[in-house]
């Protein structure tokens, strides 16, 4: 199902993946369109990051196929996967910390899309300019692991922006952020939207979900039961069953 | 001669290649270290066997609880002052500590008692009990014995005492255990000291099984590594397994030197870690 | 006067290595040491112990490239130093059945072929991580032996019959002094030095290319986070390998060179297998700074020149007997004092003082 005209940018068609007797991820399909932002949504253990997982080429689907504006993702590479259009961020964060934020930027641009057609004094200039739209070009020379959680979750987001990638998948980004940090995380990946880049968002914070997404996913078990906007997505029942026992509306925000 | 003697002698020398790993996999499983300071602890034992027996008289056998006491006070020492220091430290670091104490035990040791080969020949040294055509040597059986001893006892530690429990615990997860407050400083100090002692029971053993000279103990650390990893990390029967199939491999492998054989099956034991890393019967923790 | 050498070229070195002077300080200073490494064998008689210390700085520079840069503590690099020697040796001899090349030839033959051994080894090693792949490559260190020794493939009726001497010593034509008007240039003094600066400087200007490529990079993104480099888009399994082979051809290059000089490869060559070979390198990059540029240069120099004065200062016999016992007994008190090496302080961010000492004593325990 794609929201506007045309092939979809990401396929996701039957994904499953098996661990021994458990299905982690069993049967999802959903489509990502150029230019959407597509939340996804489920309680914990659904399976979300691992279907992220498979997106990224860390693991293999056990059956079922991705694909990339046409391109089979099954059974490449991460680092295939990374160059063909597909920026992940991690949940816990954790950047090159020896290296400066600078560099760690720089391995972005380096290796990522077009990477092979940039020396290295080229893609530093990269980083340079992707510091700048993320706001961290002032601390560009420190090192890494000496930035708060918050300034290492916008080097997150900037190393992955370093790969220009088509598709980029933000895997809870809000975790241990709260209040105003929420609100200029949201301000953040509206622009990196509008740079053009298709969005995938794993979230808890509804807040997000309902303020970015076009279109909701909402796994649980391992399963698709829900897929639609944020508004017919809360009010869904299966959704509201699925997470019987955490209550809330649309309209109403909570903080993590 | 008799391929039934072969087979025979090959579970006998099992026996100590199977403590040799139990020791070996108890740091390695509880303290996330490879030591290869044990090879040192059981070169350190046999001397001490050596010398008990060459200048007092006394029987290794005898001599033995002795040394696994004097090994353990030695392994806590060490532990809890020197290694302790690097426990969150890059495997580089603790890989170089260990090996530089390894290093500077067989030196020192090759100053001290130069090279000359050593044995202990207690009276009963050069005499086999006889079962039909089978010759066991009464040195290899009183290892066996030893062996199969100090096994259960550790079984037994482990598995019922609560110092036991507390081991296991820190062994498959440190962060909960200190929750409940077990000291774990302590815990390692005490895991490490088991492990010396077992060594030092390794090096009387040997001490009379063959001759020894300061350098004839570094193949030791492969042995140890290639019997936990064939029999699994963090089983004690896999150990028990591991050292016995090893054994027997050894004694087949024919007439060559312990360090070329020792190659053969490293090469097939770093095959196993590629191929199925949690070995013949990987488990995870430590039981 | 070698010690004095040593000292000024560790000086020399400093300051070429800190990061923060400017380019109009640290270039004059490597093109002094440079010069100063070039005269050297004017300066003293014997410049045997300067070609130990370059050599062995080589091999460290090997080390630093995957254990450094890249993370991957290989504790069987000596394995490559080893055959190097003995892949060299094999070419050079003019004993009957060997083809008796030129050492401009044979040499680089040897960190060839030696590299492609390192190729096809490190595609099995490299697999494994941690302590499992340190321990791997410490297996290859034990079994190369072995191999050189293996009848099947090198004994007299083996697939290449004798290569490494199949038992017996191995030997290749002394090399003459060279003789020029009104002067006897002494092989030892000057051909070999040259040959062991040469293997430095080359280590040395690799490792700087090297750690501004991308390359360079790539590894110390895998060294930092594997799964997030591969996540960039680093074909890790590629840059590892390629590093692995790097670090063998380095240690493979001074291993030759230093067989060369040797002229008799009996099997006391053996001797350059062991233990002690095996830690040096890891201990002159541990001492300057794993993963640096002038790390292992600074550390093969402190180190030798530790050695030089010892040996001056003591009566020889006692402190050669002594020697590894002392050598082990650094290893530990660098680890446990100085993990990171002395570029810690050269880096600027510390100030040179025994607190740092004791802070990195105690920074990782339980």
């Amino acid at each position: 199902m794609t929201a506007r005209g045309g092939a979809p940018l990401l396929r996701i068609h039957e994904a499953t993946r098996r661990f021994g007797g458990l299905y982690a991820v069993q049967d999802v399909s959903f489509d990502l369109a150029e230019g959407e932002i597509l939340g996804i949504i489920g309680p914990n253990g659904a399976g979300k990051t691992t279907l992220l997982n498979l997106v990224t080429g860390t693991l293999r689907p056990t059956s079922g196929t991705i694909t990339l504006a046409g391109t089979l993702l099954n059974g490449l590479r991460p680092h295939r996967i990374g160059r063909l259009g597909v920026a992940r961020t991690f949940q816990v964060v954790r950047p090159f910390a020896n290296l400066s934020v600078r560099e760690n930027v720089g391995v972005g641009a380096m290796f990522g899309t077009g990477g092979h057609r940039r020396s290295a004094g080229e893609a530093m200039r990269m980083a340079d300019e992707v510091l700048e739209f993320v706001r961290l070009d002032a601390r560009r020379d420190e090192p890494a692991e000496s930035l708060t959680i918050v300034g290492r979750k916008r080097l997150e987001l900037a190393r992955a922006l370093a790969m220009e990638p088509r598709v980029l998948l933000l895997d809870e980004v809000m975790a241990g952020l709260r209040g105003t940090e929420v609100d200029e995380a949201i301000d953040l990946i509206r622009a990196i939207h509008g740079r053009g880049v298709a969005l995938v968002v794993i979230e808890h914070v509804m807040k997000v979900i309902v303020g970015v997404c076009t279109r909701v996913v909402v796994l649980d078990y391992g399963r698709k039961i829900a897929e639609g906007t944020p508004a017919e997505v809360t009010v869904n029942p299966a959704v509201i069953e699925a997470y019987l026992g955490k209550k809330y509306a649309l309209g109403q925000t909570r903080a993590n | 001669m008799d391929l039934l003697q072969h087979v025979l002698n090959g579970l006998l020398q099992g026996f100590i290649f199977a403590l040799i790993g139990l020791g070996f996999s108890m740091v390695w499983g509880i303290l996330n270290i490879i030591n290869l300071a044990h090879a040192a602890f059981i070169m350190l034992a046999a001397y001490l066997a050596y010398f008990l027996w060459a200048g007092q008289g006394i029987d290794p056998f005898v001599a033995l609880p002795l040394i696994m006491a004097i090994l353990f006070v030695v392994g806590y020492v060490i532990q809890s002052r020197v290694i302790n220091l690097v426990m969150r430290a890059s495997v580089l670091t603790t890989f170089l500590l260990t090996f530089g104490m390894e290093a500077l035990l067989v030196n020192i040791a090759l100053r001290l008692w130069t090279a000359d080969n050593r044995q202990t020949k207690p009276f009963y040294a050069n005499v086999s009990a006889s079962v039909g055509d089978l010759r066991l040597p009464y040195t290899q059986l009183g290892a066996v014995v030893v062996v199969i001893t100090l096994t259960v006892l550790l079984y037994l530690f482990l598995d019922r005492t609560r110092t036991g429990s507390s081991i296991r615990a820190v062994g498959q997860n440190r962060v909960a255990a200190t929750l409940m407050g077990i000291d774990i400083a302590r815990t390692y100090a005490l895991t490490f000291a088991i492990s010396a002692a077992l060594a030092g029971a390794a090096g009387t053993l040997l001490s009379t099984t063959s001759a020894f000279s300061p350098g004839s103990f570094g193949v030791f650390n492969i042995l140890a590594f290639s019997v936990v990893v064939l029999g699994g990390l963090g089983s004690i029967p896999g150990a028990l397994v591991g050292g016995l199939v090893f054994g027997l491999v050894n004694e087949f492998a024919g007439t060559y030197a312990l360090e070329e054989r020792e190659v053969v099956v490293f090469a097939i034991v770093v095959f196993v870690l590629i191929v199925r890393p949690t070995g013949l019967l990987g488990r995870e923790g430590y039981r | 006067m070698n010690l004095a050498v040593l000292c000024a070229g560790l000086l020399l070195a400093s300051v070429a290595a800190r990061p923060q002077s400017r380019a109009a300080v640290r270039r004059p200073a490597t093109v002094a040491l440079l010069l100063l490494m070039l005269v050297a064998p004017l300066l003293s008689t014997s410049t045997g112990i300067l070609f130990d210390a370059l050599t062995a700085m080589c091999i460290a520079y090997g080390w630093n490239v995957i254990g450094g840069f890249t993370g991957y503590a290989s504790f069987g690099n000596v394995a490559y130093l080893g055959l190097g020697a003995f892949v060299a040796a094999g070419f050079m001899s003019r004993q009957p059945g060997h083809l008796g090349l030129p050492w401009f030839v044979g040499i680089p033959l040897a960190v060839g072929i030696v590299s492609l051994v390192a190729l096809a080894i490190g595609l099995a090693v490299l697999r494994l991580r941690g302590h499992y792949f340190s321990i791997a490559t410490l297996g290859v260190a034990i079994a190369m032996p072995e191999f050189i020794n293996w009848d099947f493939a090198f004994g007299p009726d083996g697939l290449i019959p004798n290569f490494f001497g199949g038992g017996r010593p191995l030997n290749f034509p002394l090399v003459p002094d060279l003789q020029i008007p009104g002067a006897t240039l002494g092989a030892d003094r000057y051909l070999f030095y040259y040959l062991g600066l040469l293997t430095a400087v080359a280590a040395l200007a690799t490792t700087a290319l090297l750690s501004r490529s991308k390359f360079g990079y790539a590894l110390v993104a895998i060294r930092e986070n594997e799964e997030a480099a591969e996540a960039m888009g680093v074909n890790t399994t590629v840059m590892k390998s390629f590093a692995y082979v790097l670090s063998a051809a380095l240690a493979a290059l001074g291993g030759s060179v230093i067989g060369f000089k040797l002229t008799n490869m009996t099997t006391e060559a053996e001797a350059l297998f062991s233990t002690t070979n095996n830690l040096q390198m890891i201990v002159i990059a541990l001492i300057g700074g794993t993963g640096t540029l002038w790390g292992p240069w600074i550390g093969a120099f402190i180190l030798f020149a530790i050695q030089e004065a010892l040996r001056t200062l003591s009566s020889s016999d006692v402190f050669l007997q002594w020697q590894a016992v002392v050598f082990s007994f650094l290893i530990i008190v660098v680890v446990l004092f100085l993990p990171r090496g002395l570029m810690q302080f050269l880096r600027g961010r510390e100030r040179f003082s025994w607190r740092v000492f004791l802070r990195n004593l105690t920074a990782n325990r339980v």
